[in-house]
Formats: structure tokens, sequence, C-alpha cells
């Protein structure tokens, strides 16, 4: 029989996930964890696939904090189905750089086996998120095409 | 239990109608006071925001998405069925209405049945990813750009 995760196996993950305590998280974690954040390493530099516990904990304890520290998680959906469960949460962060106020939505899809996750895709409002983590508008200005440079002669 | 239980076949039908984008059969699962939210930029994504009542939703699905994209596929990676709540993460493929550039990125919903119609679904997506694809170029700033070792120039 497949493996199905308990309900309260994933609402104890994410009570723990939302302490940001890595060493209590890596109690959740399978060694042969993938997690995944999607978004752009140019400004946010812990997006990207993640492979192994020890790897994962170092992204929680060292990487993202680097960046920008959570103090809060507010859930709005928790979703369980078989092995699977996806959350849908409000991340409360402060820049790490200066303290400036940092929100929004994050959705986890994950995977459990043997009680532990196995497997995570993050995925947030990355443009929103950038830009918070900037303190400033991205630039989205079109670029000129070649028909643009022609001039009137 | 906050309402009653979707089935998974009501839900892979929903899915089925979406990703063709057939209007008229995505009308059938839209409850009238369906409030359906995109996160991201409307400066560059139009279609961003929050759309309340059935017309506007549809109208965002038949209307203001086609404006920017003009193909349309969606690849399903997870869909999870629990109660009255789904959740999926899709890989939605599209190219751009105006010059058909292929544009490619992830999309979370979130969603709520109620009578086995859509009341609410909120749309999550690499919303940077999807911006630079459709804008064609990096948003990467040169002032952001750190300064490498091999970059130094002699003086």
């Amino acid at each position: 029989m497949a493996y199905e995760v308990p309900r309260s196996l994933v609402e104890a993950f994410y009570a723990v996930y939302a302490t940001r305590d890595a060493d209590r998280i890596a109690h959740y974690l399978h060694d042969d964890i993938e997690w995944t954040i999607s978004g752009p390493v140019d400004y946010l530099a812990y997006c990207g696939t993640h492979r192994g516990k020890a790897v994962v904990v170092d992204l929680i304890k060292r990487q993202i904090p680097l960046v920008l520290r959570t103090y809060r998680f507010v859930p709005e959906a928790i979703v369980v189905d078989g092995d699977r469960a996806a959350m849908l949460s409000r991340q409360f962060s402060r820049r790490t750089a200066d303290g400036a106020a940092i929100s929004y939505r994050v959705a986890n899809f994950m995977r459990f086996r043997d009680g532990r996750v196995a497997e995570n895709v993050s995925l947030v409002d990355t443009f929103d998120a950038v830009e918070q983590v900037l303190g400033r508008p991205l630039a989205v200005r079109e670029r000129k095409t070649d028909e643009d440079d022609v001039v009137a002669v | 239990m906050t309402g009653t239980s979707v089935q998974r076949d009501v839900v892979e039908a929903f899915y089925a109608v979406y990703a063709v984008r057939d209007a008229s059969g995505f009308a059938e699962f839209l409850d009238d006071d369906v409030e359906w939210t995109i996160s991201g930029p409307v400066d560059v994504l139009p279609f961003c925001g929050t759309h309340r009542g059935k017309a506007a939703v549809l109208d965002l699905f038949a209307r203001r998405v086609p404006e920017v994209f003009s193909g349309f596929s969606l690849l399903r990676d997870s869909m999870l069925v629990d109660g009255d709540r789904v959740a999926t993460l899709n890989r939605l493929a599209g190219r751009r209405a105006d010059n058909g550039r292929v544009i490619s990125y992830r999309l979370a919903h979130f969603m709520r049945f109620r009578d086995n119609k859509v009341v609410e679904t909120l749309s999550l997506i690499d919303s940077y990813d999807a911006v630079e694809q459709v804008l064609g170029h990096s948003l990467v700033e040169e002032r952001d750009h750190p300064v490498k070792q091999g970059n130094w120039a002699a003086l």
C-alpha cells in the first residue's frame, strides 16, 4: 500500500518549520531530500535545487538568513492527499541587511516518505519578493526593437 | 470542514476544460460568487490581481489572458484534493500574443470548491521568471552585478 502522510504529521512539521529552527526541522527531513525554491538566483541567492539533508539544513540555517530572517508564518491552507501535502501561507520576514519588513505568500508542495519530507517545491510571487528584497522597483521597460531605431530621413 | 467535499473526477474535469481554454466548459465550473486572484505585477502581466464574480472571471479567461498568451498548454506536476480544497502545481506554457515568443513558468493553484464549482482560486506564479520571458530580456540590472575579480582592470 502506498504511503499516506497523516495530517497530524504535516501539521507538526509545519509548526516546526514556522519556527525556522533548523535543528528541529532536520528531524523531519529525509536523508535524500530534494528542496527546490523557484526564483532568480541573481537576486535571491538561495533559490534553486538543494539536495541532501545537510545541504537543506544549511539552506535554512545559513543561506536564507543571509538575505532575510523570517519571524512568522500565517497558514492559509493545508491540503493533504496521499503522500503529498501543499501549504499556502503568508511569510513575514526582515531583510537581514537593514531590518526592512518583507511579506509575501509562499506555496510549498511536498512529498513525504517514511514520515519525512522527501521533496519540496516552494513557489512565491518572485517579482514581488525580489522588489522587496532590493527595496526598490524592478525596471520593467520593454527594450527597443531594431524597428524603433529607424530614424526619419 | 467548511464546505462540501469535491470529488477528484470533478477536479479532473475542471482541469480538462481549463487546459484547452474551453470558455463555455470553464463557465460550468464557476460559482456565481467566484473570486480568482493571480499574484503578480499588473504593469507587465495585466491579468494579475483579484477578479470577482463569474462574469469577471470568464472575461479574464476568455479575453484578458489571451491578450497576452496566444497559445496555451498546461503540464500538471501534482494535484491534491482534500475536502473542499484543491492544490495543483503546474507548468504553464504559451506564446506571447503579439510576437509568438514562447513563455513557460511554474503555476500553483490553491482552490476551494462549493457544490462542485470553483468559489475561490489563488494563483501563485514564478512572476519574476514570467515577466522576464514576457519582456524577452533579463531584469538583472548592471548595478546589481557584483564586481568579480576576473573583471578587475590593472590600474
